[in-house]
């Protein structure tokens, strides 16, 4: 990924001035593997190579992976081409955001020059955090959220295809004060994080571009049970009005849960021999 | 930046609040910590009862350990300490420090890392290795007399012979090193007031190490201790071990466990021990 020295950095690094927000940018991957011995060797690069490297960096405030397991894929809706991955890793990146995320890049062009390079991932991109919700229960502040050990995620990709006029800005409304406080509700949620594309924060930026949206729940309960308990509160959410149709603003990519990965603990996928995908 | 300091402590905690204290420390108290800009990494470990029956050393007060934390620090050490010991207030100030109810600390302290090793098969770079992932860790606290005439000789022999030979034994990934950070006190110090902890009056009569290793491992622990042994006996035939209880008096050595998030079970038969010691 090419890294350009744009005003947009600046941008983003003054979201966390003062204290505001401890990461100005965040990166996420969403990365596949096929067959048994893949799985855990991509495992085994990721969490005993790339995360302890990575985390090692000051310019990284905090990464973490989590695996679409194959009773994750289940319960989640069917991912857009593209979008069927079984992994979804996450670097929350400090302030300068450019050094960090040179730092970030430099260390995977090292890693392929070390003999570790892997197939590019199915998505991958530069976010900007908007807004950590948390409830009530976990007491830890919004910004704390992301460092505490979770059992999984309910990940949300969305590709806004407007975003700047009074429909969008309307499905955002509703997004943060309707259906994320909704979601928050259903047993296992302990909080939320919304994030918005990079694009966005540049003073050459294209407003007719589709852009990325992310939402990511964080679960402290079974992940799959989280999702169960989504689907069946949406028809209550619709009776009481409190249900909308996006597809007007929005495009659906990727939505269902994650399971949080525990370090030698890879075996989702042993029963898979490969070449499915 | 690397870096360049560390807080290191021992917890006793009382029957019956292990889960309370899991629950504490993993979900509120270490994220809080971890959102420090100076905080590098935090973790924690539980030295469950298979662990300590491998323990060994002269410190009596440590023998009851149930867990060790640690935290790194990087610089500026006095903005970070700062906000690591403002989170602590402010965390009792918010109702959110229970564990003062339950909890005895028979070792606290700064440390300086001297230096890592990493063993080559693990690929991460000896800055990168306390981040990763560990089934164990095995920590020896010492008491080295720095005036002896040995002791720079038992330095050198740990550097360039014992460590990189530890890291030849299965399962030991890698290892750090660490020294009292009293001795790291830099000349220009402006001798401005130092941050110390609310009990130090309590602490006063405790034992304190003045040097540590952290090995860390990725297999069982009793199995790297047992290979451990094992590849010193040949170790001993080549002429490779030195005996360096003259120098150094090791206090404390014993492997603690990972602590997986909500995986807290391993003392829950003494809650009912505790109760029926306490006559509930």
């Amino acid at each position: 990924m090419k890294i350009n020295m744009r005003t947009d950095y600046r941008i983003v690094d003054n979201l966390s001035r003062d204290g505001k927000l401890f990461a100005p940018l965040a990166h996420f991957a969403l990365t596949s593997a096929d067959g048994a011995a893949a799985h855990r060797a991509h495992n085994e690069l990721h969490a005993l190579y790339h995360w302890p490297e990575l985390q090692s960096q000051p310019g990284v405030a905090w990464g973490e992976r989590w695996v679409r397991d194959p009773a994750c894929a289940a319960a989640g809706t069917k991912p857009a081409e593209g979008f069927d991955a079984d992994y979804c890793a996450m670097y929350w990146l400090r302030a300068p955001a450019l050094a960090s995320a040179q730092a970030f890049e430099a260390h995977f062009a090292r890693a392929a020059h070390l003999g570790m390079a892997e197939a590019p991932p199915r998505f991958a991109d530069y976010m900007v955090p908007l807004k950590g919700y948390v409830r009530r229960e976990p007491l830890v502040s919004d910004q704390a959220l992301p460092f505490r050990p979770n059992k999984g995620i309910y990940l949300i990709v969305s590709r806004f295809r407007r975003h700047h006029d009074v429909e969008s800005e309307d499905v955002f409304r509703w997004y943060d004060q309707v259906r994320i406080p909704d979601m928050l509700d259903c047993p296992g949620a302990a909080g939320a994080w919304t994030f918005s594309a990079r694009s966005l924060y540049s003073p050459t930026r294209d407003l007719s571009q589709p852009v990325i949206r992310i939402q990511l729940f964080y679960l402290d309960g079974d992940p799959v049970a989280f999702a169960d308990a989504v689907r069946e509160a949406e028809g209550g959410w619709r009776k009481a009005g409190r249900s909308r149709d996006t597809s007007a603003v929005e495009d659906l990519l990727f939505a269902g849960p994650l399971r949080a990965i525990v370090p030698w603990r890879w075996s989702w996928f042993d029963g898979e021999t490969g070449g499915a995908r | 930046m690397r870096p360049t300091r560390c807080y290191f402590s021992l917890s006793e905690i009382a029957a019956g609040h292990h889960r309370d204290h899991n629950e504490w420390h993993q979900l509120d108290h270490r994220p809080e910590n971890l959102l420090i800009p100076g905080i590098a990494w935090g973790d924690r470990w539980v030295r469950p009862p298979d662990c300590r029956a491998l323990s060994s050393g002269t410190a009596d007060a440590y023998m009851n350990a149930h867990y060790a934390i640690m935290y790194w620090f990087r610089e500026p050490m006095r903005e970070t300490l700062d906000d690591f010991f403002a989170l602590s207030e402010r965390s009792f100030a918010w109702g959110r420090s229970p564990q003062v109810g339950w909890t005895k600390r028979p070792m606290r302290g700064f440390f300086v890392p001297i230096k890592g090793y990493a063993a080559p098969r693990v690929r991460v770079s000896a800055d990168a290795l306390p981040f990763r992932p560990v089934k164990a860790i095995l920590v020896t606290q010492t008491r080295l007399d720095h005036a002896h005439r040995d002791a720079q000789k038992v330095l050198a022999w740990q550097d360039e012979i014992r460590l990189p030979d530890l890291l030849q034994t299965r399962g030991v990934a890698g290892a750090w090193t660490f020294g009292d950070d009293a001795l790291f006190q830099p000349p220009w110090e402006e001798g401005g007031p130092g941050w110390s902890f609310a009990d130090r009056n309590s602490r006063s009569g405790l034992p304190v190490p003045n040097r540590m290793r952290i090995l860390y491992l990725d297999e069982e622990p009793a199995d790297v201790l047992g290979q451990i042994e094992e590849d010193d006996r040949a170790r001993r035939r080549a002429g490779r071990l030195i005996d360096a209880s003259a120098v150094e008096e090791v206090m404390f050595e014993s492997p603690f466990r990972a602590v997986v998030p909500w995986e807290w079970d391993w003392f829950d038969g003494d809650a009912a021990k505790g109760e029926a010691r306490s006559g509930r």
